[in-house]
Order: structure tokens, then sequence, then C-alpha cells
């Protein structure tokens, strides 16, 4: 071990990017690798950029799509995503975000006056025609994506694993508070702290843990809210009734195998509400639940000790 | 009838000396030939069998002990052209959510120590927050 890691942190997808390495010497390699791959997800992947590929593909108005391997491969991964939690997680749910009143950048919405919404059904993953092998994809009429939390994570995982080949050695990645580890950790571990909010300070109320490797996400409805004439609204909708998730879970933390996993796990967690539980421990996700009173709740191994809220 | 003909002769007690002598000469010619008649006849038999051997062994496989490299390879072939396809193996992704090598560890509290504000200079020790965004 060549000395204590060193962080970095900058703006990246409307949040705060975070990279650590284990050697404070290759900080520049390393943040240059996650700089790069932040900027051709952001191209491939943002609903906010005029000249992003998806909003052509939303745009596209039934229409049949070429798209980079890189769109392929995120939309895959939301199919996935769809496929694994029965729908929970949908990335058709872009127009109804949109009638939600997030149709800008957060940082616009969140300032903006309160909005007079609607609520609109979410057309559904199966209406979304991917073919990989041609690099096409087509959506039914009317549909729009939101890749927004399986882009970021993707690109967690994507961005650790290019940093740590780029500086030679252990990185940890974090991108909104969705963190991915790559490369030989350093010395004891990880160390992160579980809040709500991935802005708080390192004191705000929540619990420090260790991690070794792979990935961990959190989702919570006390973030990217908005003033709405229906009260407040965030941005985990509930593909079933095109609403925002009921309110039994406030923050969901997960450990998982990557970044992404992890990510689908907490947004599946937050959808489902009760049966969250049950479900995390039968994929033995090690998960800390925070209910919307403010008691943590864990699950599959997370540890018990230091929890501000247990 | 050669060979018949000739023993008759070097027997028959009218012939002289003479005739004697060639009729033995001519029956050690026509044992000879009888000779070289009888190991061809046994050699092509043996090669007959030896291709029926091997055209049973191919066309019967499965039932044969022959072990030679040439069959064996030709089991291979005809065994996997006769089972059923397999699917294709999956992608362990597609199998499920992975969970991590090693869940999290609880760590001890680290000294109050605030997270920089986000700017693009590189921050110092602040180790990374997880939450919501």
């Amino acid at each position: 071990m060549l000395g204590r890691e060193q962080h970095a942190r900058f703006q990246a997808f409307g949040s705060t990017a975070v990279v650590g390495v284990t050697d404070r010497r290759r900080m520049t390699a390393a943040r240059a690798a996650v700089t790069e791959v932040v900027d051709a997800f952001d191209l491939a992947c943002s609903r906010f950029r005029d000249d992003s590929e998806l909003s052509m593909v939303n745009a596209a108005d039934g229409e049949t799509v070429h798209i980079s391997p890189l769109l392929v491969e995120t939309v895959a991964a939301s199919l996935r995503a769809a496929r694994l939690t029965d729908g929970d997680v949908d990335p058709t749910v872009g127009e109804a975000l949109i009638a939600l009143g997030y149709d800008r950048d957060y940082a616009l919405v969140g300032a903006a006056e309160p909005r007079r919404i609607q609520i609109v059904p979410v057309p559904g993953w199966r209406t979304i025609k991917l073919d990989p092998e041609a690099g096409t994809i087509r959506l039914a009429r009317g549909v729009r994506l939101d890749l927004g939390a399986a882009a970021k994570a993707l690109a967690a995982d994507r961005a650790a694993v290019a940093a740590s080949d780029a500086a030679g050695c252990g990185v940890l990645v974090s991108f909104g508070g969705d963190i991915a580890l790559s490369g030989p950790p350093p010395e004891g571990g990880w160390r992160v702290r579980v809040t709500d909010d991935h802005r708080s300070e390192v004191d705000a109320p929540g619990q420090w843990i260790t991690l070794q490797s792979g990935g961990l996400a959190t989702s919570s409805t006390t973030v990217r809210t908005w003033a709405t004439d229906d009260g407040v609204a965030h941005h985990l909708v509930d593909p079933a009734t095109g609403r925002p998730a009921r309110d039994v879970w406030r923050t969901v933390s997960v450990a998982a195998g990557s970044c992404l996993d992890a990510n689908i796990a907490t947004t599946a967690s937050i959808i489902r509400g009760e049966r969250a539980v049950e479900w995390l421990q039968s994929l033995r996700l090690p998960s800390r639940l925070v209910s919307a009173d403010g008691v943590a709740r864990h699950v599959a191994g997370w540890p018990d000790e230091g929890d501000d809220l247990a | 009838m050669v060979l018949f003909a000739a023993m008759h002769d070097a027997r028959d007690p009218r012939l002289t000396a003479d005739d004697r002598s060639e009729a033995r000469l001519r029956r050690d010619q026509a044992l000879r030939r009888v000779g070289h008649m009888r190991r061809w006849v046994i050699g092509s038999s043996a090669a007959l069998t030896a291709g029926f051997a091997v055209f049973v062994a191919q066309v019967a496989h499965g039932r044969s002990s022959s072990t030679t490299a040439r069959s064996g390879a030709s089991s291979a072939r005809q065994v996997s052209q006769s089972e059923p396809a397999l699917p294709a193996v999956a992608n362990p992704g597609d199998l499920g959510l992975q969970g991590p090598d090693q869940v999290p560890q609880p760590a001890a509290p680290s000294p109050p120590q605030s997270t920089p504000a986000p700017s693009d200079s590189s921050g110092g020790g602040a180790p990374a927050v997880s939450g919501g965004s």
C-alpha cells in the first residue's frame, strides 16, 4: 500500500461524482478515464440534451432508429432490470415523469413554482423493440424512455474498471451516491457513509460501512423532489400507477456484485414497499431500508453496528 | 485331374523306369500348384474377413469392440449428432441480481470531517457518501 486513498469530487450526471484511488499519485489518470466514460454516457443517454441519442430515440415517433453500441448496452441493461423485477423498474416511465413535472434538468425543476401535474399510464417495457445485432431500437408511438438510474449505475461500473485499468490501482467511483469499485481495495476496505442524501456531510444521520468490491447503491424519496399542485413529488415512479411510489421506505441501500445490480434492487425496493424485505432476503442482497418514519432495518447480512437510525 | 493322373502313372507296373520318373515329376509339379492355390485362398479369405469386420464396425457402430482411434472419433461425431442440442449457456447476469463477494462490514466512525463542496479540484481524504440523488 502506497498510502491512504485520495478522493476527488466534481459534477456529473446532475449530481456529485467522487473518484477515489488507493494510490494518490494516480488520481489524474483515474479521473481522466472517468471523465471519458461520463461524457460518452451523457451523450448517449441524457434525457435533457437535445443532441443526445436518447432524445433522438424519444422523438422518433414509432420509427426504427440506429443507435450506438453504448446505448444498445444501456437499453439492454434497463430491459434486464425490468425482466428481473417483473416490471417494477421500467425505462418507459419517461412520459409519466414529464407529466409529473420532471421535464427539465432537476436543477430547474426543483427551483420552479408548484406545477399542475397529470397522471399518465406507463406503457411498459415490452413496447421497446431492441435489436442488439442490428443496433436498432423502435419505441411504440408516444413512448419515451428514462434511462437515468440505470445509465448512471452502469456508467459507474464502466468508469471504475476504466479508471482502475488506467491508473493501475484500486478505484472507487460514485455518481450521485451509486458506487462501483474496481481493483484492489485499500487496507480495511473502502469506507463509505450511508445516508439519505449523497450530498450530505459525513456526519449526517446514517452508518459507516466498509466495502471490498462490487457496488453499492442508494435510492431515496427524500431527494430529487419538487412541488406540485398535488403535493411534493419525487422521481421514483411506480410503473403500475404512473405516480411517485408510496412512501413506505424513504431510503434503501443495497450492496451487490455491481453498481447496476445494486441500483436495480434499490429502485425496485422503493416501488415494492413492504414486499421488498422478503424479496431482498430471497436474493441475499445485503440491504439497509429506512422507513418513512426514520427507522433503519438491516437485511441479508447488512451490519447492525453503528447505525444512527436502527 | 492332372494330379490324379500323375499319381496313377507313377504306380503303374507296366511303365518303364523313365516313364515313372517323368510321372513323379508331373505329380510333384501338380502338388506345388495345389500348395500355391491353397495359400492364395487362405490369404484372400483373411483379407476379406478383415474388410468385412471393418465394414460391420462402421455400419453397426456401438456394437463393436473396436478401440481404434478412427472408430473413437467416429463415435464422438455420431453421439453429438444423435443427442438433442442443449440450450445455450445463460449469461450470468440474466440469472438474477448478483450479490457481493463480501457483505459490507461495520466501520468505526471517522473523526469529524466535512465533505468538500463539489469542485473541479481534487478533494482529499473525505470518504464517499452513498445516498439518494
